[in-house]
């Protein structure tokens, strides 16, 4: 995927904080889902 | 089968100024017992009564000013004096601390709550006085000296009561078993607040629509946010069914439609269908007053010099009835859904909850009037980061509808302004989704000029943990043809 190398996430491990009125974790795992990265923590936060 | 439309008839809201029940807010709370001082930084930073009373948001909220001064007054809108001090009180009262904490003894009914007998003797004859609390001042609370008191907290098997910044407490709420997390005072006290804000939004609908008696009313439906039960079943529920005792609606019985901070749609959906089947011809929707979310962003406020803004309790109510010829129908085959299958990101959540019931009634922006979602005020989330709640929203659904091809996309720079509503209710999640706007509504489709207004919200599921998708509901309310 275009990008991997640039953003170097590959074997790295991953924390998502997402946002509920933003961006959320779903969609962070999704775009992140194939550069070769661990996911160990993933959430989504409701500030209101 | 039978079939009657479903109508608003009617809806009331109530603020209660509540600065020493802020303490026990769930974000004041933990910071307080792991910082003691943090109380004496928060009290010192607590709006009086007038000061809350005159704040910008809650007179809208209540309906006494316009939703468009949110546009004509410059921020900051704390610490301004009240411009119309005389405006009439549209929606509901502003109601004082101590009355409420009174009231909160009196709905006490296992008589966990003890109140110091000199602070029952100041607030009794207000209590008996006033047509709003009459009904509910029917009963004594548990009463104590002042030596007794003190010895009660030196137990320390529960939490004591104060108002205002009054260092002296008037009350205590003791835990109601040791051995059971369901019921501490803490919970105890919260799912009191949620009974009393609720009875009095109730009360405030009876008083300014007569046709509904107390009798008349055959359900309530609770969209609050709280969970009444025990250890066996947190959360058994039926909120709905105290307060609709406590409010005296003696034929009623109800129950709790649970959803996060979205559960006022599919409340508002719940009781226009039972209207619709003629299962009821009258059912209540009542939300009542969030606890933990009172001073949620207090250390953010403290630490840009604001008053701590998250000082208020809020709650409102809607009659939803048979059509009487005049008042808003909720338009049933409107209701949109946010499916499993559906993504959580925001735009998805819209398509689902807002573009798809478009798409099916054929509509576009031009035919919708006011679309109305989460109605955070942002003079208390901006400082905490959490910027513009319903400008965030009305952005993405902005650019929803253009991409749906809704609307053009020249008009998406003036959309909120247009076709949205500016933030004005305290940070009570249920509250802020659309149910604050209901009284609103109701009068912009009946005396104003409005023609419709389309209502959504979001509930955020992930926060239990159970699943990690949102959930959101949406429903047309139209002025009557």
């Amino acid at each position: 995927m275009a990008g991997t190398k640039e953003l170097g996430l590959a074997g790295k491990k991953l924390i998502i904080l997402g946002e509920r009125d933003g961006v959320p974790a779903q969609t962070i795992e999704e775009a992140v889902g194939d550069l070769g990265a661990e996911i160990v923590y993933s959430t989504t936060q409701c500030f209101v | 089968m039978a079939s009657f439309t479903p109508v608003v008839n009617g809806a009331s809201s109530v603020l209660i100024h509540a600065p020493g029940l802020v303490r026990y807010g769930s974000k004041p709370w933990r910071e307080i017992q792991d910082r003691p001082s943090r109380l004496d930084e928060l009290q010192k930073s607590l709006q009086s009564h007038e000061q809350a009373e005159a704040y910008l948001p809650n007179r809208v909220f209540l309906g006494q000013t316009p939703i468009s001064s949110l546009y004509e007054v410059e921020r900051p809108w704390y610490g301004r004096p009240s411009p119309l001090a005389n405006d009439r009180r549209a929606f509901g009262d502003f109601i004082d601390e101590r009355s409420f904490v009174g009231l909160v003894a009196l709905a006490d009914v296992f008589k966990h709550v003890s109140l110091f007998e000199g602070f029952w003797q100041d607030i009794s004859p207000r209590l008996r006085a006033v047509p709003l609390f009459q009904p509910l001042a029917t009963v004594s609370p548990s009463l104590v000296t002042r030596d007794r008191l003190r010895a009660d907290i030196a137990k320390g098997d529960g939490i004591a009561l104060f108002t205002g910044t009054d260092s002296q407490p008037i009350g205590w709420i003791r835990h109601a078993h040791h051995e059971d997390g369901s019921l501490t005072a803490n919970v105890l006290l919260e799912n009191l607040c949620v009974k009393v804000s609720a009875a009095l939004a109730v009360r405030e609908l009876l008083m300014r629509h007569p046709a509904l008696s107390e009798q008349k009313v055959d359900y309530v439906l609770s969209c609050s946010e709280e969970a009444v039960g025990d250890r066996y079943q947190r959360g058994g529920g039926n909120l709905a069914k105290a307060v609709a005792e406590f409010a005296g609606c003696v034929l009623a019985s109800g129950m709790d439609i649970k959803n996060f901070c979205a559960a006022p749609i599919p409340a508002l959906v719940t009781g226009a269908a039972l209207v619709h089947s003629g299962v009821f011809e009258n059912v209540v929707v009542v939300g009542g007053a969030s606890l933990p979310k009172l001073g949620m962003k207090f250390l953010y406020h403290l630490e840009k010099g604001m008053p701590v803004l998250e000082d208020v309790l809020a709650a409102a109510a809607v009659w939803i009835g048979r059509d009487d010829g005049k008042s808003p129908v909720i338009n049933l085959a409107s209701v949109g859904r946010h499916p499993v299958r559906s993504g959580a990101a925001l735009d998805k959540q819209l398509k689902a909850i807002v573009l798809e019931p478009m798409e099916r009634l054929d509509l576009t922006a031009a035919s919708v009037d006011r679309f109305v979602t989460e109605l955070h005020n942002p003079e208390i989330t901006v400082p905490a980061n959490g910027g513009d709640i319903p400008e965030r929203n009305y952005k993405m659904l902005a650019a929803v509808l253009v991409s749906g091809g809704k609307m053009a996309r020249s008009e998406m720079q003036d959309f909120m302004k247009r076709k949205g509503v500016p933030g004005f209710a305290p940070t009570q999640g249920h509250i802020a989704s659309a149910l604050a706007y209901l009284p609103h509504a109701h009068r912009e489709l009946t005396e104003g000029e409005a023609r419709n207004c389309f209502l959504f919200a979001r509930a955020s599921l992930f926060l239990g943990q159970m699943t990690q998708l949102s959930d959101g509901m949406s429903v047309l309310l139209a002025r009557h043809p």
